[in-house]
């Protein structure tokens, strides 16, 4: 497989497209947030087995709430964002004004639409690197415990492989006491692509 | 006379944070729509002076729609509000007839500094 054949020259490469991609969307994240510093990890790049993945957001048992999308453009990915319930609370809190009625649709919405901000941050910066047209899926939302909502990620994106490259970042709005993780899984095909779109061998 | 608005955005919270903004500063939404269809049924009926459109929606996507709002009437004034800002995707969306494109997200001012470009 490709992904087994990924020296550390592209690796580097990997990890460098997504420390930009993923610092716009905490940027985009802030300027949502009303300029609250968002803290980023340094994005980290690995192959996993899709049975692991719970385990990188604190264990499958964990109740989560997960918005995710694809790219369908020239390059195919699936992009999540995962929170856990009380950040996810604390987000959907500081967005709406204090006295709205709150009920499941408007919940859900906030969540989707502070997903499609970062994300849509992302893709526009992929798209700026790689000089190329990213289109997004609209937002889904997924609200489980973490394994369940990584398998239906999972199954609606059509994740078949065993074995994932997975881009990933912890974000972190001390403030407001909010901690998330970004997730990118890069579909079959799509690291050639991105890496012959950029020229390198 | 207020001008009137219809708002396009698959999520509620969006559509709710546009009706806010665009209430505060006078003018009055006449219809919501949660996709490109929706919007150009939401047109038709209530002729509104300006539309807000998303691009990645359900259904029809916001281009689409722009498309089909011009058709049938080559005067409407579109902006887009979307997170996909990318060159490609302003160039197809002012292709179609959309007079601005405000990537969120954005400061209030910037949609009202929009809108009041096209309508005053």
């Amino acid at each position: 497989m490709f992904e087994n054949n990924l020296d550390h020259g592209k690796i580097d490469i990997i990890k460098e497209l997504a420390n930009i991609g993923m610092g716009n969307s905490t940027t985009a994240l802030s300027a949502m947030l009303g300029e609250q510093k968002v803290a980023m990890d340094v994005p980290e790049v690995s192959l996993v087995a899709l049975q692991d993945v719970p385990e990188l957001l604190g264990g499958a048992d964990i109740p989560v709430i997960g918005t995710y999308f694809e790219s369908r453009g020239e390059l195919r990915l699936v992009l999540f964002f995962v929170m856990s319930q009380p950040s996810a609370d604390k987000v959907v809190n500081f967005l709406l004004p204090k006295e709205t009625k709150v009920d499941t649709e408007l919940y859900n919405s906030v969540l989707m639409e502070a997903g499609n901000i970062m994300i849509g941050a992302y893709l526009n910066a992929l798209s700026q690197l790689t000089n190329s047209t990213l289109l997004s899926t609209p937002p889904k939302m997924a609200a489980d415990m973490a394994g369940a909502v990584l398998g239906t990620i999972a199954a609606e994106a059509m994740i078949v492989d065993d074995q994932l490259i997975l881009l990933k970042t912890n974000i972190k709005v001390s403030e407001l006491e909010v901690e998330g993780s970004i997730l990118i899984v890069p579909c079959s095909g799509s690291l050639e692509k991105m890496f012959s779109l950029l020229g390198v061998r | 006379m207020a001008k009137t608005a219809l708002i396009t955005d698959d999520t509620a919270f969006m559509r709710m944070t546009l009706r806010n903004i665009l209430e505060k500063n006078g003018y009055k939404v006449v219809a919501e729509a949660g996709d490109g269809k929706e919007a150009l049924e939401k047109y038709k009926q209530h002729k509104p002076d300006l539309v807000t459109m998303d691009i990645t929606m359900p259904n029809v996507d916001g281009i689409t729609a722009i498309k089909e709002i011009i058709a049938f009437d080559p005067e409407a004034k579109i902006i887009v509000v979307s997170a996909m800002g990318q060159k490609a995707l302003v160039i197809d969306a002012l292709n179609a007839g959309a007079k601005d494109f405000v990537v969120k997200p954005f400061q209030p001012d910037r949609i009202i500094e929009a809108l009041q470009k096209l309508v005053g």
